[in-house]
């Protein structure tokens, strides 16, 4: 009889399971860890109180760059969040990239209300990288700060942003995306997600002075740094790890800033939430994928950990399916034991999984905290978290692998039309 | 009820709570489901006390996992873990020492060298004034190249009506 694949691979098939189960443990000590001491030495200095940033005589005129594409339904609400920020010195800079609604026209009429409001058309959409591009060179501050065309930036963002920049090496500054609709599910977790995994992750990194990717809807620039390393790629699917990426290889610095919020959007059907993740880990891919010869030098041996880990998520991803299709397998073709294990993690190996799961929401969630009121209420839906994350991290992460080596490099990214969740307009 | 337009208020509540808004069978299925899950992950506590007892030669009544891990699993990882332990101690430790390195080094560094006009519109292949002259603008309608480089700007609108502008 032939022997089945355990029996083949013998310690190694072993190994794999081990590493299947201590990976995303590993990994959650590690963001807590990280996190409560990024909170200790930073964060909590000199205070939380989000409307009571720092003081200073003067602060530096910037821009904000808003990237739209179709956003009739947002843009307002976007720009009028904008118009009540307490910088005292700022201009928006609003590009319609070709959108085909009514975007452009209510883009307009805002600007005639606005006088610091500057409005850019492109004749032909070229994509948000190119958007980007083009309202940093028409803008006229040191410092850019990027969000997206939904999201709603807190009113004292930009000062906790602006602050920075007064060290001479940090070259972006990445602020706390919130999400905004809580009225499913799906919603509800992905509020817990966001502090878990955004949020935590992004303290874990910078306790070790790295970090994987600004967060795309609120992120601030120096121009020079931007300027040093060509400013964002137009045939990159995730242009914010790309510079994030360019940046820190250009030895930059790139920091976090908690206080600095940004009210976002987020998909709350399966086929959005699908649609954003399989985006989320093409891109990583590609920028890796790209990059990684640079990144081999060995100047570059600070950001070898978080290319290691990044590594290291991808074989878990591939590893972690392939025993879900063994053990199916082994299910359908139930007459022949081939010796499978349920790696959906049933059993004790569940308990301590799930275990450390919600300690990392909660220990997420206690952190966030000061900066979303009744964030602690979705702790209730944090039993998802293991699924929602690591089991969604794997799939698009094998989707992504062969979709993104087959992608032709030149191809330019195209905007998507995301889901934005159940809100009230909608019915 | 929002009624999106200029000169209107356009602001919705900034938290957006509103379960009454999903067909009530969709939320009570996902309160239940997720109940459901708690009581699975409950269920596993049992087991793993189960596993505890057993292994001092008690048994605890009840149902027991359909499989899980064994310790043979473990040992093989073990083999490996000083090795990759050493390995990523050796990645943090340097990746500490070169942040402490950057932060003595860095901090030092003269003033960072702003990128003034003239040099963004040399890089841009424009013409410095012209640039200077659309930072100006309030509106601008943009051509760009094939690589996505800006071409040229204009404050009228162009004579196709591909972009839309007027309400």
């Amino acid at each position: 009889m032939m022997p089945t694949l355990p029996q083949m691979l013998g310690d190694v098939w072993h190994a794999v399971l081990a590493f299947v189960f201590i990976y995303p443990v590993l990994m959650s000590l590690f963001w807590m860890i990280g996190g409560i001491l990024f909170y200790w030495r930073i964060e909590r200095k000199p205070h939380r109180r989000v409307d009571d940033p720092p003081h200073r005589d003067a602060w530096p005129p910037v821009s904000v760059l808003v990237p739209c594409f179709n956003e009739a339904k947002q843009i307002e609400e976007t720009i009028e969040a904008l118009m009540s920020l307490r910088y005292p010195h700022f201009e928006v800079v609003a590009v319609n990239d070709g959108s085909t609604d009514n975007t452009g026209a209510l883009l307009n009429a805002l600007a005639a209300r606005h006088p610091r409001l500057r409005i850019i058309h492109h004749v032909v959409n070229q994509g948000k990288a190119v958007g980007l591009n083009t309202a940093a060179l028409l803008s006229r501050n040191e410092i850019l700060i990027g969000i997206d065309g939904d999201a709603r930036l807190d009113p004292y963002a930009l000062h906790w942003l602006v602050v920075h920049f007064d060290r001479p090496h940090v070259g972006a500054v990445t602020g706390n995306p919130r999400v905004r609709n809580r009225s499913t599910m799906l919603g509800r977790i992905q509020v817990g997600e966001f502090s878990s995994i955004v949020g935590l992750i992004k303290r874990a990194q910078r306790s070790v002075g790295l970090i994987f990717t600004v967060s795309g809807v609120i992120a601030a620039f120096r121009r020079s740094a931007l300027h040093e390393v060509g400013y964002w790629s137009p045939g990159k699917l995730t242009e914010d790890v790309d510079v994030s990426w360019r940046l820190q290889l250009g030895g930059w610095d790139v920091a976090f800033e908690p206080r600095a919020l940004c009210w976002i959007l987020m998909p709350e059907t399966l086929r959005g939430l699908w649609s954003q993740r399989l985006r989320w880990s093409m891109g990583g891919t590609q920028v890796l994928l790209d990059l990684w010869p640079r990144l081999l030098q060995w100047r570059q041996l600070r950001l070898w950990p978080m290319f290691i880990e990044f590594a290291m998520s991808i074989l878990w991803a591939f590893l972690f399916v392939a025993l879900v299709v063994y053990r199916l397998l082994d299910l359908v073709i139930y007459q022949i034991p081939l010796d499978s294990v349920p790696v959906l993690m049933l059993g004790w190996t569940g308990a301590l999984i799930g275990l450390v799961s919600l300690l990392q929401t909660t220990v997420s969630m206690l952190l966030d905290r000061p900066y979303d009121r009744g964030l602690m209420r979705n702790l209730f839906w944090a039993i998802w978290y293991p699924s929602a994350y690591w089991l969604i991290t794997a799939a698009t992460s094998v989707v992504a692998v062969p979709k993104i080596l087959l992608r032709d490099m030149e191809k330019r990214a195209v905007w998507t039309s995301p889901d934005r969740g159940v809100r009230p307009n909608n019915h | 009820m929002d009624q999106s337009g200029p000169g209107r208020s356009t602001q919705q509540p900034l938290i957006i709570e509103r379960p009454d808004l999903t067909h009530p069978l969709y939320r009570a299925l996902g309160i239940g489901v997720t109940l459901a899950a708690w009581a699975v992950w409950l269920l596993m506590w049992f087991w793993l006390a189960q596993a505890a007892l057993a292994s001092v030669g008690l048994r605890l009544p009840g149902p027991t996992p359909p499989g899980t891990l064994s310790l043979s699993s473990f040992k093989a990882l073990m083999n490996m873990a000083p090795l990759a332990a050493l390995c990523m101690a050796a990645a943090l430790a340097l990746g500490v020492l070169r942040r402490w390195w950057l932060r003595r080094v860095m901090d030092r560094h003269a003033p960072v060298r702003l990128v003034g006009l003239d040099r963004l519109a040399r890089d841009a292949a424009l013409d410095p004034a012209r640039l200077r002259a659309w930072h100006d603008e309030q509106i601008l309608y943009v051509e760009h190249g094939p690589m996505g480089r800006v071409k040229d700007a204009s404050v009228a609108p162009p004579a196709n009506p591909t972009v839309q502008t007027a309400l």
